[in-house]
């Protein structure tokens, strides 16, 4: 029987007692802690006994060590003297446990506890929540940015949204975990000062919103992949699943590699994290190549054929042709096209501000080309995104004093409001057209005819 | 020196485990050796958990109130300094007072 078992065990560094109840409950069900790693803790399974344990915080503690230092051995031999022996330990993070009854606690200076506590902390955890705060806040920043210039990709974008609102809980989890930290500090503080001990830390505000958050986070993770399982191959979605456990025993094997060579902790440290980084764009760099040449991109068509394009002699590029049910083509408009080389694209984003249409009829570059169309239909979920998306919509970059939109008469379309766009004053083939529920663009080679008007309201069910 | 004064202003007065730690090293001993004498000292009524000794005499050693004198088999010896001296005189000036008022005010009824 295997007697060695890996567990997933969340903890957070500054809740101790959290995990000494959690080991002193697995040792009565017969699981003794042998190892622990970021996210997997290995236990040995043994006879089921009462064990204590005592989670303390050793400042010179690290990964990178090679070894058991010489002051942290000091340590481990006062601990032997009190009855404590030692199990293993997490960075700063040491763990002993007991068998004796009452074994002398492991500390028995409140003051000089949170001192140290205070002082293990202050090297670790809040320099640490500190800057993955801040590389959430930029990322969150960044993609912020995306609405700037262009809220309508990203109202329609599902996953831009998902990920927005992971970065979102995510900042205010680490704020919370840093605030919740502070607060105990403080009322530790005031408890040892009138005579008390450290405030007892594990409580119910903090399990909810420990469950709260994680929901959320396995929620969003499992949508995410739903999401990649119906928009790419089953490999790819290997390589996108695969890309957070490499990485993870990379890193682990570059410290436990130089562990085991005895680098200094200030060496290993160096090393691991440039091969993490290395590691990561080298990830990144193979995901794209093979995204590339195998083609499993996140395109969710499956109707389409490729063409060999050849623009020179010696120059050709594979273009794909796509053959999608569109409700308006170009044959509508102009008449019978014999062309081969048409595709037909059409493109649904759904979200829970805006559902975007999106379609096409478009053909590889050539000078004797067919007409291509393009045109979307947007439908609004809420009024500040109708409003959000018409102000982008009309929004004339002050370079481009060579464009302009004119109103036009509602009655043609049947619209509230619509824009002809000009091109140096002559009109163009694009059309902003408001409805009360939804808005329609137009982008078109020419400037549309009364005839090609009323086929576009029947096609578009204007 | 800014160190001491710093030093005697952060122990203005000492807990029952400073003092006995810093008693203990009125000889030089190894911190497993305190434990044991200050059990032997106070016949198991102060103990002295394994993390705070070590946060006791670290800090001790930062602030200049015991030396460190030599490693032996990885085990580390202190002693106490002069200052650690002064620092439990004026505790046991400190206890002393207390103890006088206590016998004055209390045992010999004067009063209040």
């Amino acid at each position: 029987m295997k007697d060695k078992i890996k567990k997933a065990v969340r903890f957070r560094f500054d809740r101790y007692e959290d995990i000494e109840i959690k080991l002193e409950k697995l040792a009565e069900k017969g699981l003794f802690l042998e190892e622990c790693g970021s996210y997997l803790w290995s236990f040995r399974k043994r006879t089921p006994k009462k064990v204590k344990y005592a989670i303390t915080y050793f400042s010179e503690g690290s990964v990178f060590n090679p070894d058991i230092t010489d002051n942290q051995q000091t340590y481990i031999d006062y601990a032997n003297e009190a009855g404590w022996n030692f199990v293993t330990q997490l960075n700063q993070m040491q763990i002993f446990s007991s068998e004796i009854d009452n074994p002398i606690p492991f500390e028995t200076d409140e003051k000089e506890k949170l001192a140290n506590i205070k002082r293990c902390m202050n090297k670790s955890f809040i320099p640490w929540s500190i800057a993955t705060t801040l590389l959430f806040v930029l990322n969150l920043i960044l993609q912020l940015n995306i609405f700037q210039l262009n809220p309508i990709d990203f109202f329609s974008d599902s996953i831009r949204l998902l990920s927005i609102s992971m970065l979102a809980a995510a900042i205010i989890y680490q704020v919370y975990s840093l605030m919740t930290y502070f607060i105990w500090l403080k009322r530790s503080d005031k408890s040892i000062a009138l005579g008390g001990d450290c405030v007892k830390k594990s409580n119910v505000m903090n399990k909810i919103v420990d469950i709260i958050f994680m929901s959320f986070v396995f929620g969003s993770l499992g949508f995410l992949l739903f999401h990649l399982a119906s928009k790419t191959s089953w490999f790819g979605l290997f390589l996108f699943i695969a890309q957070m456990p490499i990485l993870t025993i990379l890193f682990w094997s570059s410290i436990k590699y130089l562990k085991k060579k005895k680098a200094s902790a200030i060496k290993n440290k160096a090393i691991s994290i440039t091969v993490l980084s290395f590691g990561t764009f080298a990830y990144l760099a193979i995901l794209l190549t093979v995204m590339i040449r195998f083609g499993f991109s996140m395109d969710n068509h499956m109707n389409y054929r490729t063409v060999d394009w050849q623009f020179t002699e010696t120059e050709s590029y594979t273009y794909r042709l796509y053959s999608d049910e569109i409700p308006l083509t170009s044959e509508d408009l102009y008449g019978p096209i014999d062309y081969n080389y048409y595709s037909y694209e059409k493109e649904i984003d759904n979200t829970l501000f805006l559902l975007k249409s999106a379609y096409s009829q478009d053909s590889p570059p050539a000078k004797d080309a067919p007409p291509r169309i393009e045109y979307e239909i947007l439908k609004p979920q809420f009024d500040f995104v109708y409003q959000l998306v018409k102000e982008h919509l009309l929004e004339i970059p002050e370079w481009r004093d060579n464009v302009t939109f004119e109103t036009m008469d509602q009655n043609i379309f049947d619209t509230v409001e619509a824009y002809h766009r000009y091109y140096e004053n002559t009109p163009t083939g694009e059309y902003i057209l408001f409805f009360d529920e939804k808005i329609i663009i137009l982008n078109m080679e020419e400037a549309l005819t009364q005839k090609q008007i009323s086929i576009i309201r029947e096609k578009l069910q204007i | 020196m800014w160190g001491d004064l710093m030093a005697r202003e952060k122990y203005q007065t000492l807990t029952e485990q400073m003092f006995y730690v810093l008693i203990s090293l009125m000889q030089e001993r190894c911190g497993v050796d305190i434990m044991k004498k200050v059990d032997e000292l106070t016949s198991g009524r102060v103990i002295i958990g394994p993390g705070t000794l070590y946060s006791l005499l670290d800090n001790f050693v930062k602030e200049r109130i015991i030396i460190e004198t030599k490693v032996e088999n990885r085990k580390k010896n202190y002693v106490i300094t002069h200052l650690g001296k002064e620092m439990l005189e004026k505790e046991y000036h400190r206890v002393t007072k207390l103890k006088n008022d206590y016998e004055m005010l209390v045992k010999g009824g004067e009063q209040l």
